[in-house]
């Protein structure tokens, strides 16, 4: 098995027009849609990022800058995540072609996770 | 306690060429510092991200696609992520600003998101 993050895009500069009842129907679909993964054994982590809310922290001459502000740079946002565990890249693929995040003008990104170098470089360190 | 994200960018592929030796050095650096973050109480969680296979899915006609996406143009990409524990945003920040990642490359990055309580979401919504 192998671990893939799903990175939730959206554009946020198209805000959905939803009624506070639209809004927690796209929520419980979201957070059914995880328990089912979870039930499967697929899902490893999930979170929803606060939507609006963020910093950005870059070195300028050697020193922390900080923004207030993710979106200094771009219209485009991650709304949040899934972990997942799937047998290879096609499995990965159609459950993020499930998500129910797949509306609007929303996308997925699916990133296999790279736990190879980490380990090697573990088994280094404790080898060293 | 609250959670918050750290979303580490860069610009694509600016450590694919670099020699094994230097990509395990880096991720040393990372390992040790999340090591150290861990032994607080502080980490949750934080994966790298491979720096290829990445697809891109998004809806056409009503139908999901798969596709290689934007990152032959992008110039900003995700190579990873930790999820921390901090008591406020002060501490997030001061966090964030301890990462190396920073200081890796000039031109990489950090955001700083925080994270809904789930169980307050989920409240909402029945």
């Amino acid at each position: 098995m192998a671990q893939y993050m799903l990175l939730l895009h959206r554009d946020r500069n198209r805000v959905p027009n939803l009624s506070g009842e639209e809004m927690k129907e796209v929520i419980r679909r979201y957070t059914a849609w995880g328990d089912a993964l979870r039930q499967k054994g697929k899902l490893i982590s999930s979170e929803k990022l606060a939507p609006g809310r963020g910093w950005t922290v870059r070195l300028q001459d050697g020193q922390p800058l900080v923004i207030d502000g993710p979106y200094a740079e771009t219209k485009d946002v991650i709304g949040g995540y899934y972990l997942i565990e799937a047998e290879n890249d096609a499995e990965a693929q159609a459950i993020a072609k499930d998500s129910p995040h797949l509306w609007s003008t929303n996308w997925v990104e699916v990133r296999p996770v790279d736990r190879m170098v980490v380990a090697e470089a573990r088994r280094q360190s404790t080898t060293a | 306690m609250a959670q918050y994200m750290l979303l580490l960018h860069q610009v694509p592929h600016y450590n694919m060429d670099l020699p094994r030796e230097k990509m395990l050095e880096m991720t040393k650096r990372y390992m040790t510092w999340a090591d150290s973050l861990r032994q607080k109480g502080k980490l949750v969680g934080g994966e790298k991200l491979a720096a290829g296979g990445g697809r891109h899915i998004k809806v056409k006609d009503g139908k999901p696609v798969a596709s290689d996406g934007p990152y032959a143009e992008a110039k900003d990409v995700i190579g990873g992520y930790f999820v921390i524990e901090a008591k406020d945003a002060a501490e997030a920040e001061a966090i964030a600003k301890d990462c190396p990642h920073l200081a890796l490359s000039p031109t990489n990055w950090a955001e700083i998101r925080p994270i809904e309580d789930m169980s307050q979401v989920r409240a909402a919504a029945s």
